[in-house]
């Protein structure tokens, strides 16, 4: 039995969606609060997104399904098999003052949830800056000043906006992605790309 | 919580385990080493530069220099006995020991058992040694054979000059997404063929010249019991690997059961260059794998 940690939350049910579309488990399969579900081909459990990735590495589940962004910041020691292209969003620095320019020759304050995708981003840059790690509402950080910019993903746009920030440029793409833990790649390939096969012929 | 006789048992299997090894080493010819356990800070950053440094557990000593405590057996190795080795001579030796790294939860030491083989030598005998012990495990071991130097190489070449190390993640996840976001369509299209893991030796005819065909045909031919795929995009955390690189995974670990492959290429960097191949088995999946 092939054992895919599943985020809860929006991205979860856009996941189980697909998962339903591609016939992986039952159309009227309904989760209520369960944490964990045998399904006759799948083990499912339900874990809060930031932890897919532990629950992956640390072989508790084959497969699982992740944002790429937890993904380039952990860069854990796992395969990345297929974009879902769902969660799909973007990587970007973003600023108070449309005209605030971030790249310039004194070290620039950088707020962000993103440290390793933040000083990989400004390192190519050549830009020196000064890092505060934040968990959430990142957004204000330039609007009390403690940083002239932020690192974070955004879909639309709309809460940049909201608060005065405009997107100064963007990173990167950010999407879900299907990932396997490395040592049950190897042992069940066959099994667990035939589950991504299966998959990606859903994937729009 | 087990019961004491349990313990008992278990410590009886390990002893065995451990004095069957020695045996087996021995009986082969292997020396018996201890690996040092300090190495200048210093020296190991140069000669792993991509070694992630947080890694390491350090220490000052008496001359006031900063000293990395054993954080690879390998490197310890060659820095104490491939100087001392003279033309034309080879050298056996097997460890039994532990390595030190630490993550964000603490110092992980890792218990492991390993041989190392410099100078002249045929191959296939060092592949039967690692048959013999992994065909001990009551689970069948999956070995994974890779072939690091083909992907260096390109990647040196120039292929990922702008964005190397997002190429490198790419290729170390096997995801074809972040290589396309990170390549052009040549490269895409050159790199792609890598990630792929092969279950048959003559699948990767085309991405490999004859004598690595060869080597890896070789490999094949001295485990005829292990269930044996083919990665090329295999890209250890040390970059001393220059031909075959090796790992054994077994279901129910998370991490593999052996690593290692042959690093002819570094041997220079020690004063001479030589053949040389060394592996490490993870000490604690064998005492649970292995009935003596």
């Amino acid at each position: 039995m092939i054992t895919l940690a599943i985020p809860t939350g929006r991205l979860g049910d856009q996941a189980l969606s697909l998962l339903k579309k591609a016939k992986l488990i039952a159309e009227h399969l309904t989760i209520q609060r369960q944490l964990m579900i045998e399904t006759p081909t799948l083990r499912l459990l339900f874990v809060k997104p930031s932890d897919v990735i532990t629950y992956v590495v640390s072989s508790q589940a084959d497969l699982g399904i992740v944002g790429s962004d937890l993904m380039l910041e952990a860069q854990p020691s796992v395969f990345d098999l297929l974009d879902l292209n769902i969660g799909v969003c973007k990587m970007v620095v973003a600023g108070y003052h449309p005209s605030s320019v971030h790249r310039r020759q004194d070290t620039l304050k950088v707020a962000s949830k993103y440290p390793q995708i933040t000083k990989a981003y400004y390192q190519r840059h050549h830009q020196p800056i000064q890092f505060t790690y934040l968990k959430g509402s990142v957004e204000l950080a330039p609007l009390i000043a403690l940083s002239d910019v932020i690192v974070d993903i955004t879909e639309t746009g709309k809460t940049l906006q909201d608060n005065g920030l405009s997107i100064l440029d963007t990173i990167m793409p950010i999407s879900a992605r299907l990932i396997a833990n490395e040592a049950a790649y190897f042992l069940q390939t066959k099994t667990l790309l035939a589950i991504k096969d299966q998959l990606a012929k859903e994937v729009v | 919580m087990p019961a004491l006789t349990q313990i008992i048992g278990f410590e009886k299997n390990k002893q065995q385990v451990k004095q069957t090894l020695m045996h087996l080493f021995e009986q082969a010819s292997f020396l018996y080493v201890e690996p040092a356990l300090f190495i200048p800070t210093a020296t190991f950053t140069k000669k792993h530069p991509s070694f992630d440094q947080p890694e390491i557990i350090q220490t000052s000593l008496r001359d006031g220099l900063m000293y990395a405590i054993r954080p690879d057996i390998t490197t310890i190795l060659m820095q104490q006995w491939l100087p001392l080795i003279a033309d034309q001579e080879q050298l056996r030796v097997y460890y039994m020991s532990n390595h030190y790294r630490q993550n964000q939860h603490g110092v992980v030491l890792t218990n492991e058992c390993g041989f190392e083989v410099y100078g002249t030598f045929a191959l296939a005998n060092q592949l039967s040694m690692i048959e013999t012990i992994l065909n001990a495990c009551q689970k069948p071991v999956t070995l994974v054979v890779g072939f690091p130097s083909i992907l260096n190489r390109l990647l040196d070449q120039g292929m990922g000059e702008d964005n190397l190390n997002a190429l490198r993640y790419a290729i170390k996840t096997k995801s074809l997404k972040e290589l396309a976001l990170n390549t052009n369509a040549t490269t895409y299209q050159t790199l792609s063929a890598y990630l792929t893991v092969y279950d048959s030796l003559p699948a990767i005819q085309g991405l490999v010249d004859a004598a690595t065909y060869a080597t890896l045909a070789a490999v094949q031919a001295a485990c005829p019991n292990l269930t044996i795929k083919y990665d090329l995009s295999l890209l250890p955390d040390f970059d001393y690997y220059s031909g075959i690189y090796l790992k054994g995974y077994m279901q129910g670990y998370q991490s593999p059961i052996l690593l290692g492959g042959s690093y002819d290429d570094r041997t220079n960097h020690y004063g001479q260059p030589m053949q040389a191949f060394g592996v490490s088995i993870n000490m604690d999946m064998l005492y649970q794998e292995v009935q003596p």
